[in-house]
């Protein structure tokens, strides 16, 4: 059996690398597979093919990687356009999982303390004054706030706060900064902050989530 | 050009931010541009005698070490038109964040701008205190008529005359309390003033007032008519060169007709 599988798909070649061969045989195959189609392929004169690359469950070293593109890229008639695996190490997958859920954290955050959450938040602890949360995704209040929230951090203008943010200091999206002394805005827990299409920070209620955050709106329906 | 002051006591709790933020307020009455300096890295608390707390978005720390321009991180009191700014402390870096090095050339650019470059000191006397005088041209000692802040009060002034300042330190007598003092059970004026051999520049009357418009986030100078508000001013007005006589100590003594037939106050 082989451990290299070539085959056409609608959208283009799909190559299959075996994960039950040693990389050393797929090298092999490779370099005399791609031998041969450069032959063919200047016999038929044919344009730039793009190729799909499948690992399957082996993942790929970033040298193992470079092996392959190099050997692909010596032709100039050829082209990976992608390369997949069906396994991510741990790691990644952890991280990935971080920046998925929502977090739930009832932390007291005292004054000069500041707590930072990958994702997004629901925070059901106390913010005092002089206190920070900051996340890099949404933040979800129910909690009491004194100090300053931001979510977003540090550059993701997608993020909204939802909660009563009328005791707060400051509310803060991506680069964007509110003093709530200034904002004589009428809150309720249902209140939602965001950044609008003028890239400023503005209020609305969790009613109008679905025109503010449709992407938003619509995976909280999912969940 | 701007002068910098540096105000510092060695003992904690005798009143200096609550001075830093009465005398630059004072000055900012006078029609002083004035730019009051927190250097107490960790424990901030000038923001918040002056109602700015909420207003904080960069700090100190943050432009020493280029996160953020100074112009961006000075917190502007609206009360005051353009007269008065503050330059937070950061609250959640190391203390030792800041050099001595880095504070003057702060302080350096904030007096092209400034009058009045007012350096409200960390208490004690380690790298926060040495931070703090690097920059300042002259130093106002606070005092209370205790002999724990008096004895450090002292040692503060034998660190400050190895500085070679521009201005010799001067001295705040704060948080008088009229009947001790007449009554012998603190030192006086006098006693203190000799002993620790520097210029007096004023004296603030111990008041209740301080502590409640401090809550507020309200300077005291505001209230014209209180004690210690009139002896701030008094020495804000000194600093500005003007011959203002000493405020007297003595209790009114109310008569007793008057006790009988006043009006309640």
């Amino acid at each position: 059996m082989k451990d290299v599988v070539l085959k056409g798909h609608q959208d283009g070649y799909l190559l299959t690398l075996k994960a039950t061969g040693s990389f050393e045989r797929i090298l092999t195959e490779l370099t005399d597979l791609f031998a041969q189609l450069n032959h063919d392929q200047q016999v038929a004169k044919k344009d730039l093919v793009q190729f799909k690359i499948d690992t399957e469950n082996r993942l790929l070293t970033a040298q193992q990687r470079q092996q392959v593109l190099h050997l692909i890229e010596q032709y100039p008639a050829f082209r990976v356009s992608e390369l997949k695996s069906n396994v991510i190490l741990k790691t990644e997958a952890q991280r990935e999982k971080e920046q998925d859920s929502v977090h739930i954290n009832r932390a007291t955050i005292r004054s000069g303390q500041e707590v930072t959450v990958e994702g997004d938040v629901l925070f059901v602890g106390q913010i005092h004054h002089g206190g920070i949360l900051k996340a890099t995704g949404h933040i979800f209040l129910l909690g009491d706030v004194a100090g300053i929230v931001q979510a977003g951090f540090p550059d993701n203008e997608e993020a909204v706060i939802v909660g009563d943010l009328s005791t707060a200091f400051q509310v803060r999206i991506a680069d964007q900064v509110a003093i709530m002394a200034d904002d004589q805005h009428a809150f309720t827990a249902r209140s939602v902050a965001y950044i609008n299409d003028l890239h400023l920070l503005d209020y609305g209620t969790l009613a109008d989530l679905k025109t503010i955050r449709p992407k938003l709106y619509n995976k909280m329906g999912e969940a | 050009m701007g002068t910098a002051l540096v105000v510092t006591s060695g003992k904690g709790g005798v009143g200096k931010t609550t001075s830093s933020a009465n005398l630059g307020t004072a000055l900012a009455l006078q029609n002083k541009r004035v730019c009051l300096m927190d250097l107490d890295i960790g424990l901030r608390n000038l923001d918040v005698v002056l109602g700015l707390e909420n207003r904080i978005i960069y700090d100190i720390v943050d432009v020493a070490q280029g996160r953020a321009k100074l112009h961006q991180a000075l917190v502007k009191d609206k009360r005051f038109e353009d007269n008065l700014y503050l330059l937070p402390a950061a609250q959640n870096t190391d203390k030792d964040a800041l050099l001595p090095d880095e504070v003057k050339a702060i302080v350096a650019e904030l007096k092209e701008e400034f009058d009045f470059v007012i350096l409200d000191c960390p208490a004690g006397i380690e790298q926060g205190f040495q931070n703090a005088i690097a920059g300042a041209d002259g130093a106002i000692v606070i005092s209370t008529p205790e002999i724990s802040a008096v004895r450090d009060a002292d040692r503060v002034v034998g660190l400050l005359e190895q500085q070679d300042m521009k201005y010799e330190p001067r001295l705040i007598i704060n948080r008088i309390r009229q009947h001790m003092m007449n009554q012998g059970d603190v030192m006086d004026i006098d006693e203190i003033t000799k002993h620790l051999s520097i210029k007096l520049l004023g004296i603030v009357l111990d008041d209740d007032g301080v502590i409640k418009s401090s809550n507020h986030g309200d300077p005291i100078v505001l209230d014209p008519k209180n004690p210690a508000s009139q002896g701030y001013r008094n020495i804000a007005r000194r600093l500005l060169g003007e011959t203002v006589p000493l405020m007297s100590i003595k209790e009114e003594k109310v008569g007793f007709w008057q006790r009988l037939f006043g009006h309640k106050k």
